[in-house]
């Protein structure tokens, strides 16, 4: 497939996929867009919100439009590791059998990740960046394309485990799912209400999107660009030489180099779904608060003076553009 | 590349937008610098005509302008800069940097980036615009054209002030013209002193047009500067003398060998200060002291190059030469017979001897001194002699009327001119025709231009005295100088100082004592005393002391002053000629 073709494939797919989670998911348009970003990323996303706005049907809708297994992880205290991976079990022929965990599966839902235990958190990790799953001294592959969606409640903070640092730079995107307006939810109303619900219909397969992946990963980006990438990775630095100024004041630890690549490739899929065949500042500055605001981590005076992940983000990539001047003054 | 071409267009654009922008730093700088020369100028640190400021402010224009359209503009920058502006999402700089990767979209992201640039327009992203720059150079811009407007309208000044700074304007004007006629005179070779007149000169002039100094400062100033003309004008005469004793020389000596003599004769002719203690001692003894003597023109025997030993005996007449070689050949007999007698110790024997050979050369120098003589009798009888000893007159008259501060006449000097030609056209050597030539030519410079100095200094006195008694009230004040007639005096009611008025400082002072040993053992008495009041100087010191000075010379040079005298009186004339040019300054007191 040719360059002008590959592109053109791509954003057909990915609007025709749209479309169909459209059928069902109203309103949340960053949300379903992160999602789909991620997923052509290869990337896995973190979905911070409340209760009832439609993350599993979000979830459930995308699996539904390329027809890949779908599975969904209800996190919970008392929750053992094995519960997400699967187990040995003794069989009557009597020997063991590994009996899959829901981790096997195409699309995976954590919901309400943070109430387990930090020990099943850490359950995900392999599967998250290795795709593999070891038990028993043995490992299963995991069958591409393979995202891990998870949930959290940013408020019930009482009996829950926050996820460690290691786990959060493994997600691609944080994505936060805000309550819809008054128009989207008379739309959801009616049409949660009234009739049946719409059908989606299989829009791509995993076949498709494993391609999608590729040809996102040839997007050109040119060193200038790449640079800016990496000015806004360095200037989350608070100790770093480039760091910006909000940066210093508010961060204790910066973004990793899994951030920088994360940021990259976003701004690929971007420029991809823009209609471009190169990486822009723009694109970057789009992804930068989905790739980042997980990333970094912020310290006690940011806490006291109110400051958001989201602020320090923009802060730092003001900062940057800052420095990033017209070159030809007039 | 595929845009390369259309890239051009918005360099072009951007290179206009430089020259815009630069234009006005450089106006706004040069309005800056203008402002700056100006208050240097009112300070009189350099000389800033105010009108100058539009030249300043035209360069800084166009340099500014130049500057902005031919600073280099690269394409890479240029791309990033127009995505930028035009929201191009990097296209063009992305097609640039990675025009030769080999990726699946290096394609059609270059023909992507072509075609996005072809929607954008160099105006619309690179508009011109009246921005900071633009206001701050035309903000500089009225304010300076305010100062030179209130400055040339003397709209501050009050009817009175304006009065008088027009007359002080015309004096300042009269400077101005001397300062240009000694500037255009300073081209003819090096002028180092001129020019420091024509600088100081103009200095003065800007002083009197801001009106920086006081009637008295500026009285004060134009003595000064008088003063230093004038010795400019002294220094420039005796440079002519200088030149003149040298033509002289030049061709006398030629003559002298065209009339049979020899030069190598006249460095023989010479006397040690033995023999010419026994010339006079044996002339006294003959009485040939008492005869008269041949009466020959001192510069003539300067310019041959006999020194006074020789000036001496070619001053002897035939007469005193038959007493004096007489004497020699009596002397020479009494010598030969003490020594035939034999009576005589050694050393008496010695001093016989040498006193005998000491006559024997008085005699041939006697005889060598007839030799020259000879030819030089011949010398003088040649009409180009008797040329040249008028046409010396005409330059020392011409010389004596400079110094006295009268002007030459076109004629006068046309007339010298052709004098010298005449002069030169008889020289023999081709080699020595030219370099006389030059030498004259240089000559007559040196009198233009120390008659061109008097003269500039008598108009500016004469402004002066007008531009003071007339301007700044300064009525009756004396000239400088105060001489009657003198080069460097004002005009009016200033022209003349009477000398009634002078009345001297201090009392008369006598100093009695005697001279060191290398001038003689003489007592003398020296009075130093002022003027006395009610005395009457009948004639200005100034005007007979080149009289009086030549006559000292003369009488040194005819040896009518006695050779232990004459540098005393050499160096009595001297400094009074030195002297004379403060006392000039105060020769009104």
């Amino acid at each position: 497939m040719k360059g002008l073709e590959a592109a053109e494939w791509f954003r057909n797919t990915w609007g025709a996929i749209r479309q169909e989670i459209g059928k069902v998911v109203v309103g949340q348009e960053e949300v379903v867009e992160g999602v789909l970003v991620a997923l052509a990323a290869n990337g896995h996303v973190l979905l911070e919100g409340m209760p009832g706005l439609g993350k599993t049907l979000l979830i459930r809708s995308l699996a539904e439009a390329v027809d890949l297994e779908f599975s969904r992880i209800q996190f919970t205290p008392d929750m053992m590791p094995a519960d997400v991976t699967g187990t040995n079990v003794f069989t009557q022929s009597g020997g063991f059998e590994f009996r899959r965990g829901p981790i096997f599966a195409n699309f995976v839902l954590a919901d309400e990740i943070n109430r387990a235990t930090p020990k099943t958190q850490s359950s995900l990790l392999e599967a998250m960046q290795e795709r593999q799953v070891t038990l028993g001294g043995k490992q299963y592959s995991l069958e591409e394309p393979f995202m891990v969606m998870a949930t959290q409640n940013p408020v019930e903070q009482e009996g829950t485990y926050p996820l460690p640092e290691a786990q959060l730079d493994r997600f691609f995107f944080k994505v936060l799912v805000e309550y819809p307006s008054k128009q989207v939810l008379a739309d959801i109303v009616t049409r949660t209400t009234a009739g049946e619900m719409p059908t989606i219909n299989r829009v791509a397969t995993g076949v498709d999107l494993i391609q999608a992946r590729q040809i996102t990963r040839e997007v050109t980006i040119s060193p200038d660009v790449l640079d800016f990438a990496l000015s806004l990775v360095v200037a989350s630095h608070p100790e770093g030489p480039d760091a910006a100024k909000i940066s210093q004041r508010y961060v204790r630890y910066g973004s990793s180099p899994r951030g920088a690549q994360s940021l990259v490739t976003a701004g690929k899929v971007y420029a991809l779904l823009g209609g471009r065949f190169n990486v822009s500042k723009d694109d970057l500055k789009r992804a930068a608060k989905g790739v980042l605001r997980h990333r970094l981590i912020l310290n006690y005076e940011s806490e006291a003076d109110g400051i958001t992940a989201d602020q320090v983000v923009d802060g730092i990539v003001e900062s940057v553009e800052q420095k990033d001047q017209d070159p030809v003054r007039v | 590349m595929k845009f390369t071409g259309d890239l051009k267009k918005f360099g072009l654009r951007v290179r206009f937008l430089r020259l815009w922008r630069y234009a006005a730093i450089g106006l706004l700088a040069s309005v800056f610098l203008a402002f700056a020369l100006i208050v240097a100028d009112n300070f009189l640190l350099i000389n800033f005509p105010i009108l100058n400021s539009g030249y300043v402010v035209v360069a800084g224009l166009v340099l500014g302008a130049v500057t902005g359209f031919f600073l280099p503009v690269s394409e890479l920058a240029l791309a990033r800069s127009v995505d930028r502006r035009a929201g191009n999402q990097d296209r063009l700089a992305t097609a640039l940097q990675k025009q030769d990767a080999e990726e699946l979209f290096t394609e059609v992201q270059q023909q992507d980036a072509a075609e996005s640039l072809q929607q954008i327009t160099p105006k619309a992203i690179y508009p011109f615009s009246f921005g900071r720059w633009q206001m701050a150079a035309c903000a500089s811009c009225f304010a300076l054209a305010a100062v030179v407007w209130v400055v040339q309208s003397e709209i501050l000044l009050s009817t009175d002030q304006k009065a008088q700074k027009s007359k002080m304007e015309q004096v300042q004007a009269a400077v101005e013209r001397i300062v240009k006629q000694l500037e255009v005179e300073d081209q003819t070779g090096d002028r180092a002193a001129e020019k420091k007149l024509a600088a100081e000169l103009r200095k003065f002039s800007r002083e009197m047009e801001r009106g920086k100094l006081n009637q008295e400062q500026a009285m004060q100033k134009a003595q000064k500067l008088a003063e230093e003309a004038k010795k400019l004008t002294e220094q420039r005469l005796e440079k002519t003398a200088e030149k003149m004793e040298q033509i002289q020389a030049k061709v006398l000596q030629e003559k002298f060998e065209e009339a049979g003599g020899k030069l190598g004769d006249l460095q023989n002719l010479k006397l040690d200060k033995m023999q010419m203690e026994a010339m006079r001692d044996l002339m006294q003894k003959s009485g040939a002291d008492k005869m008269p003597s041949n009466n020959l023109d001192s510069k003539t025997m300067e310019a041959l190059g006999l020194d006074n030993s020789a000036s001496e005996m070619m001053r002897m007449s035939e007469q005193q030469k038959d007493a004096l070689a007489k004497a020699i050949a009596q002397e020479q007999k009494n010598i030969q017979e003490q020594m035939q007698n034999g009576n005589l110790t050694a050393e008496q024997m010695k001093a016989l001897q040498e006193r005998q050979e000491m006559l024997n050369e008085l005699s041939k120098q006697l005889q060598l001194s007839e030799d020259v003589m000879k030819a030089l009798r011949e010398l003088q009888e040649m009409k180009e002699y008797k040329e040249l000893q008028e046409m010396l007159q005409t330059l020392q008259k011409a010389t004596d009327q400079i110094q006295n501060g009268e002007p030459l006449t076109e004629e006068q000097i046309k007339e010298m001119q052709r004098q010298m030609e005449e002069l030169a056209k008889q020289m023999k050597d081709p080699k020595a025709r030219e370099a006389m030539r030059q030498a004259m030519k240089e000559m007559i410079e040196q009198l233009k231009s120390g008659q061109l100095d008097a003269e500039a200094m008598r108009q500016l006195m004469g402004m002066m005295g007008a531009g003071m008694s007339g301007g700044m009230g300064l009525n009756g004040m004396p000239g400088s100088g105060g001489r009657d007639g003198g080069a460097f005096q004002g005009e009016g009611e200033n022209q003349k100082g009477d000398p009634m008025t002078l009345d001297g400082k201090g009392n008369p002072t006598a100093v009695r004592g005697s001279r060191d040993e290398n001038r003689g053992t003489d007592a003398y008495t020296e009075i130093k005393a002022p003027t006395m009041v009610g005395s009457r100087t009948s004639v200005p010191y100034k005007e007979v002391l080149p009289q009086y000075k030549k006559s000292a010379e003369s009488a040194v040079n005819n040896n009518q002053v006695k050779p232990k005298h004459r540098q005393r009186v050499k160096e009595y004339f001297e400094s009074l000629s030195s002297g004379g040019s403060s006392s000039g300054g105060k020769g009104g007191k």
